[in-house]
């Protein structure tokens, strides 16, 4: 008998089930968090992004996105970004380059993006209950894009934004992708005496910038 | 966990970690509160995981297969083992077949439970602990103190000399001078890891995924930069949905460190299947028994099953909020500790634990999966009597015998026992300080006051009033 069939056999033992007998559904999902008003997602996506930590800027119109990350890697001190793969972030390539930044694809040499000072990438969903952005790796190459940099500046518009992690789950692609990511505020630890510091393993400063959806005329 | 009152004896003759587990256990509750404040439907939510948990278990072998069928489908490899010892050798044959002797990994109470790390250090790999409460316990050669923050014992000035042995920052170095310091030393390691290990928080059977909660981000570098990737679960992680995810990412950080959400969830479905994916190229799941199908077997110790190992208990309990962690001499320590100790290692060496509670069922009413700890634990203080009585007709206690049938004849009659009280009140007046230093009294009165007895028995003062 192999491991598995041990072991399954173990449980259907101490259970004092068959093989194949009848499973009944699972309790039905319950409605954990009631929704939010549409109008409020913004104003309380960012406050829970500073809430735990996080900054949030928000940009009337996307001609507004290079000259905000400029102004952040500026105020940051950062010469060198990892750009991940999404379009909109690697529109900003050559612009970023004329300004003096060194841009690297995060699929550089682990050396050079262990050395990079930001990352840039953006979200596929942010979630205005928990302040909560959803990386989707199947979707951009951004896992190590918003991991290993001390500063990760995230870009999200506003018509991505749901309302609660119930809603958040159900959102996701069918099948999964093979690695989803959700954020919350920057890298923690309180191990030391229950002092809390940022920056322990992944980036110190999350700066989201929130593009506002194109107004209808 | 043989020695459980020695121990605790000792935990309560050390002032520095008695004021460092106040401030940990008074903040997390502290905490927890005010997290709860904005959350409502806090029972409803512990009524339906526990629901959920229940149902998983009762079917456990289906939700097992639907899981590791869906896993291997995205081209996870999942093995099963029975025992600890499978688990470790399974890891080890993993870590020889990817050619490496660097590891790094997350933090994984499982992990401790087997003692991977031994296993792994026997086997020539250095399996280096990247959580930073976990690194400095494995620095400093302990385990940990807090299934949550397992280095809470320690005061920054000793985490400072240690690291300043180790590597060589200053002493006196702030909380986030040895937290940076510690970042350029795991960052080296990260970078030349072979091998990342992970526990997991949750299995999800439909879709054969795993769960990571984190706040460092050290889980998401173990799963994402190493070549290869192995997560040891305990085989009651399972939960059937991903929706069922929502309630217990409610419930979970709540309870353990009182945050709305931990900084960082990864949800992991199968190896890179692109040449553009960044992540391991081999995912192992290693599904762990090791006495977990014991508890199964009866509904009432199939609850402990439910812990998702928040903490919480530990943060409520009188008696882990005096003695601390190690005490227990256990992996879980705890009220939850107590209960799960003795049925996965064995009710005959944790046999002090049931009793190290006073019942007062602050766990009970904090554990988000509704688990009856207290009536737990008085489960298993009759199992370890029934085993007691059992040696006991083996070999009787002849001097409790002769105490008990003394008792007994001055019981069966007014006089006899008006003469028993007058003897005891004088005995109690004269011998008192010295009948307290002797045994059988000496030992029950460690840990307690002997009251006094009154002046005048009670039907005395009835007849004068009479």
């Amino acid at each position: 008998m192999s491991d598995r069939e041990k072991i399954l056999a173990a449980v259907r033992e101490a259970l004092g089930t068959k093989e194949g007998a009848p499973v009944p559904q699972p309790p039905p999902p319950v409605t954990i968090s009631l929704p939010l008003q549409s109008t409020e997602l913004v104003a309380h996506f960012a406050q829970r992004v500073v809430a735990v930590g996080g900054r949030v800027q928000r940009l009337a119109a996307i001609t507004d996105l290079l000259g905000a990350v400029l102004a952040t890697l500026h105020a940051a001190n950062a010469h060198s970004v990892v750009l991940s793969d999404a379009p909109i972030v690697q529109a900003m390539r050559q612009p970023l380059t004329e300004n003096g930044i060194t841009c690297l694809r995060s699929d550089a040499e682990l050396n050079h993006l262990l050395a990079a000072d930001a990352g840039i990438t953006t979200a596929q969903y942010g979630i205005a209950e928990t302040g909560t952005l959803i990386l989707d790796a199947g979707r951009e190459r951004s896992r190590l894009a918003s991991l290993l940099p001390p500063l990760h500046l995230c870009l999200l518009p506003e018509s991505q934004l749901l309302s609660t992690l119930g809603e958040a789950l159900r959102a996701l692609p069918h099948p999964l992708p093979y690695a989803i990511t959700f954020v919350s505020g920057p890298s923690r630890t309180a191990d030391i005496e229950l002092q809390l510091v940022v920056g322990v393993h992944g980036p110190k400063d999350l700066c989201v910038l929130l593009i506002e959806s194109q107004k209808q005329h | 966990m043989e020695n459980f009152a020695a121990n605790a004896l000792a935990a309560l003759a050390n002032p520095i970690q008695r004021e460092a587990l106040h401030k940990a256990t008074t903040t997390f509750a502290e905490r927890r509160l005010g997290v709860l404040l904005r959350a409502p439907n806090w029972q409803d939510w512990r009524t339906h995981a526990r629901a959920i948990k229940d149902h998983t278990l009762e079917h456990l072998d289906y939700y097992l297969q639907q899981f590791a069928n869906n896993a291997a489908a995205r081209g996870c490899v999942v093995h099963w083992a029975a025992t600890g010892d499978d688990a470790n050798r399974i890891v080890t044959e993993i870590t020889k077949a990817a050619n490496t002797t660097a590891a790094v990994k997350s933090k994984s109470m499982t992990t401790e439970e087997i003692h991977l790390n031994e296993a792994l250090a026997k086997a020539g790999v250095d399996a280096v602990e990247t959580d930073l409460g976990e690194w400095i316990i494995q620095l400093a050669g302990e385990v940990p103190f807090h299934i949550v923050v397992p280095a809470i014992h320690k005061t920054r000035a000793q985490i400072g000399q240690l690291l300043h042995e180790k590597i060589g920052v200053a002493k006196d170095a702030s909380a986030a001078e040895l937290t940076a310091a510690a970042r350029v030393v795991l960052r080296e390691k990260f970078a030349a890891a072979g091998i990342g290990i992970s526990g997991g928080n949750f299995l999800i059977a439909e879709t054969g995924s795993l769960l990571i909660l984190e706040n460092e981000g050290n889980a998401r570098l173990c799963t994402s930069l190493p070549r290869v990737h192995v997560a040891v679960v305990g085989i009651e992680k399972v939960i059937p949905r991903n929706a069922d995810l929502d309630v217990f990412l409610k419930l979970l950080p709540r309870s353990g460190t009182g945050q709305d959400l931990t900084t960082y969830q990864s949800l992991l479905t199968g190896p890179k299947t692109a040449a553009s994916h960044e992540g391991p190229a081999e995912i192992h799941i290693v599904l762990l028994d090791n006495g977990r199908t014991r508890m199964l077997r009866e509904p009432k110790t199939r609850q402990a099953l439910a812990c998702i190992r928040c903490g919480a208990c530990l943060n409520a309990c009188p008696v882990y909020q005096q003695v601390g962690g190690h005490a227990y001499g256990s992996v879980y320590p705890g009220p939850i500790g107590a209960v799960i100790t003795p049925q996965l290692v064995s009710l005959k060496r944790g046999k002090q634990l049931p009793f190290a509670s006073t019942l007062c069922g602050a766990c009970r009413e904090v554990c988000p999966v509704k688990i009856d700890i207290p009536e737990l634990l008085l489960h298993l203080r009759g199992e370890v009597l029934v085993g007691n009585q059992a040696a006991k007709a083996a070999a009787p206690d002849r001097l409790q015998a002769l105490g008990f049938s003394i008792w007994a004849f001055f019981m069966r009659g007014k006089r006899r026992y008006a003469f028993a009280t007058t003897l005891a009140r004088c005995c109690d007046r004269m011998f008192s300080p010295l009948l307290r230093h002797l045994p059988p009294l000496s030992g029950w009165h460690k840990g307690r006051e002997l009251p006094r007895l009154a002046k005048r028995s009670f039907r005395a003062q009835w007849r004068k009033q009479g």
